[in-house]
């Protein structure tokens, strides 16, 4: 077991495992563990009915634990599929000689990650995956806060697709949500 | 490490008696009644020491004495001899026994000489760690294009007369380690230990008992007297890495040897009188530390008479190409590959990379690119996939508070102090507790 960790926050659906091979190889070259912080996804209130009625239906016909997944929110695409993910990452990752433990988080993104740095202190730095970085619920003010609060280097990754239509809007004066700089 | 004792007399009785009262001493002690047998374990193990009798079947022990020079030189050998044999005693010194005894011996004298020599074996074993040492890290050399790194050079360059305690700040993998062997390489204790701990990495009482070292029998398995790191450095310099990780009770502890140069190792009652320089480190913040009351200040300013912050490799993207180049020719041999260059579109690649790992991050794509690489010149495809199919940045904490964020830290403190009672707290900043909990509510 290494001395220090690496927080790589995702959120807990189908996009989980995207950008934890870069975490891996950053973990791996600097001796460190990894803690996978997985986050619930907010649901919008439309998919939350759905899911709710769906989940009534199941539950009618005797199909508890798919009832109880729709209720929760997990694998809307594909039962299952997101704790195969999470088994296949720490498989990747142990094949690497880098231990991952996983954690999950309920409350808001940035507050969560901010409780988790508190109690934590062995954590070295964050990484955030492509998602989390690129999500509508982290706003500029948010990254500020948690820049500022942190204590550590916060790691954002954006898929160079995203940054580039990012920047050629930026360049026909659509205000840009957020792109992060070196010495921010 | 037990003190290994390999006893051959050919008469049981002795063995016997001679294996338990050196077993209740604290020694790993086995014995024997045959000359050849002991020949034989001798070539199956390690010994620090053999007690061999003269007079032996199989096997003399002159005889033995000769094999073991050969076979174990290290082993230290002491004879019993017969009354009235000193000659053959003389004999066995000669050939490079350290002690002998002859019969009837007195069984408290021969336990004194084992002591004495096990107190010099392991003297012996912190001597040569110590030359090992030295001899490991005094070639040090740094790679430093950047301004940033040459001011830092500069900075070192004019300390090198001084004998102040230096404060590393910066990163995982910056370098903090080796700009402290620059320091101390540079220092007019240059010829003097240079020994270096991470106090991440060790429980507290391990920690203790490495820096401070321990007396014999201070707890279960402290056998014999053990010197710290504190006693070692002694005229020399100790660096201490990720002090902030350092448990409470053990940063009163080093206080007192910082204040006054003098400590105690664990369980002792003399104190010992030391000249140390200190450098710290750490990657973390340690004036949030000290407002958690997780680090002393005064240990702090007395560590930080100078304090030197390294900056992230993506600060300082002119060492960039330099670093690279080093790495390369660094792995290289040992790959047996024939690679000349890296190709100016890896090195684009690299250069607009944001290096969250720092320079370690950066010797292990350059390892891994060498492994990778088919052509003479590592290009973009032997780089790891992710720093091209994402824009990697790293956004660091920054270097000034507000205003609300030191009002939080000082009412977090006072909350604390208080034993988290807020309406004891708010009475003593001399708000209500409402504006209280609006403060620590702040994000």
């Amino acid at each position: 077991m290494n001395t220090r960790q690496l927080l790589f926050v995702t959120y807990r659906n189908e996009q989980i495992d995207e950008g934890i091979s870069y975490a891996i190889e950053l973990a791996k070259a600097m001796a460190e563990d990894i803690v996978l912080l997985l986050v619930r996804n907010g649901r919008k209130a439309s998919e939350l009915v759905n899911d709710l009625m769906a989940g009534v239906a199941f539950a009618e016909a005797g199909e508890e634990q798919t009832a109880l997944q729709l209720a929760a929110g997990e694998d809307r695409e594909q039962p299952g599929s997101i704790d195969r993910k999470i088994t296949e990452m720490i498989v990747a990752s142990s094949k690497a000689g880098v231990r991952l433990e996983v954690q999950n988080m309920e409350r808001d993104l940035i507050s969560g990650i901010r409780t988790f740095l508190k109690g934590n202190q062995s954590i070295d730095k964050v990484v955030l995956s492509p998602a989390v970085t690129e999500s509508e619920a982290l706003t500029t003010k948010d990254l500020n806060r948690l820049v500022r609060s942190a204590s550590r280097p916060i790691v954002t990754m954006t898929r160079q697709s995203v940054r580039a239509a990012r920047e050629a809007r930026a360049q026909k004066g659509a205000p840009m949500r957020y792109v992060p700089s070196a010495g921010f | 490490m037990a003190y290994k004792i390999l006893i051959a007399d050919d008469e049981e009785i002795t063995v016997k008696h001679l294996v338990n009262a050196l077993s209740r001493e604290g020694n790993k002690a086995v014995g024997t009644s045959n000359g050849l047998d002991a020949l034989r374990k001798i070539e199956n193990d390690v010994y620090d020491l053999l007690i061999a009798d003269i007079k032996m079947p199989g096997l003399t022990g002159i005889e033995l004495l000769d094999r073991v020079k050969e076979l174990s030189p290290e082993t230290d050998v002491v004879i019993i001899t017969g009354f009235g044999s000193i000659g053959s005693a003389v004999d066995a010194m000669k050939k490079g026994a350290v002690e002998y005894v002859t019969k009837p011996f007195d069984l408290d004298e021969l336990i004194l000489k084992v002591n004495k020599l096990r107190e010099r074996r392991g003297l012996m074993r912190e001597n040569l760690a110590l030359k090992t040492y030295l001899g490991m890290d005094r070639q040090v050399s740094i790679i430093a294009k950047s301004k940033p790194m040459r001011e830092i050079l500069d900075t070192i360059e004019g300390i090198r007369e001084s004998e102040s305690n230096i404060f590393f700040t910066g990163e995982t993998g910056v370098g903090k380690s080796l700009l402290a062997r620059i320091v101390h390489f540079t220092s007019r204790r240059k010829e003097r230990p240079f020994l270096a701990i991470n106090c991440a990495t060790l429980t507290e009482e391990l920690l203790a008992s490495e820096l401070f070292g321990h007396e014999r029998g201070a707890f279960t398995g402290a056998v014999r007297t053990k010197q710290g790191l504190v006693e070692i450095a002694d005229t020399g310099t100790l660096f201490l890495d990720e002090i902030a990780e350092m448990a409470p009770n053990l940063q009163a502890k080093l206080l007192k040897v910082i204040e006054e140069g003098e400590f105690f190792r664990v369980g002792g009652t003399k104190p010992i009188i030391v000249d140390v320089r200190f450098i710290a480190a750490t990657n973390q913040d340690v004036r949030s530390a000290i407002s958690r009351g997780k680090f002393r200040e005064d240990l702090y300013y007395r560590l930080n008479v100078m304090e030197i912050a390294i900056p992230p490799l993506r600060e300082r993207k002119d060492d960039i190409e330099p670093l690279a180049r080093y790495f390369l020719q660094k792995h290289l041999p040992k790959s047996n590959k024939k690679i000349t260059e890296i190709q100016q579109e890896a090195m684009d690649v690299l250069r607009s990379y944001s290096f969250p790992g720092n320079v370690r991050e950066l010797e292990n794509i350059i390892e891994r690119a060498i492994m990778l690489e088919k052509t003479s010149v590592i290009t973009p495809a032997s780089l790891p996939q992710s720093m091209k199919v994402f824009q990697i940045e790293t956004v660091q904490p920054g270097k000034i508070k507000t205003i609300e964020e030191l009002n939080k830290e000082y009412a977090e403190r006072v909350v604390e102090f208080f034993g988290e009672n807020r309406s004891r707290a708010a009475e003593a900043l001399g708000i209500s507790r409402t504006s209280l909990w609006r403060i620590l509510k702040e994000e």
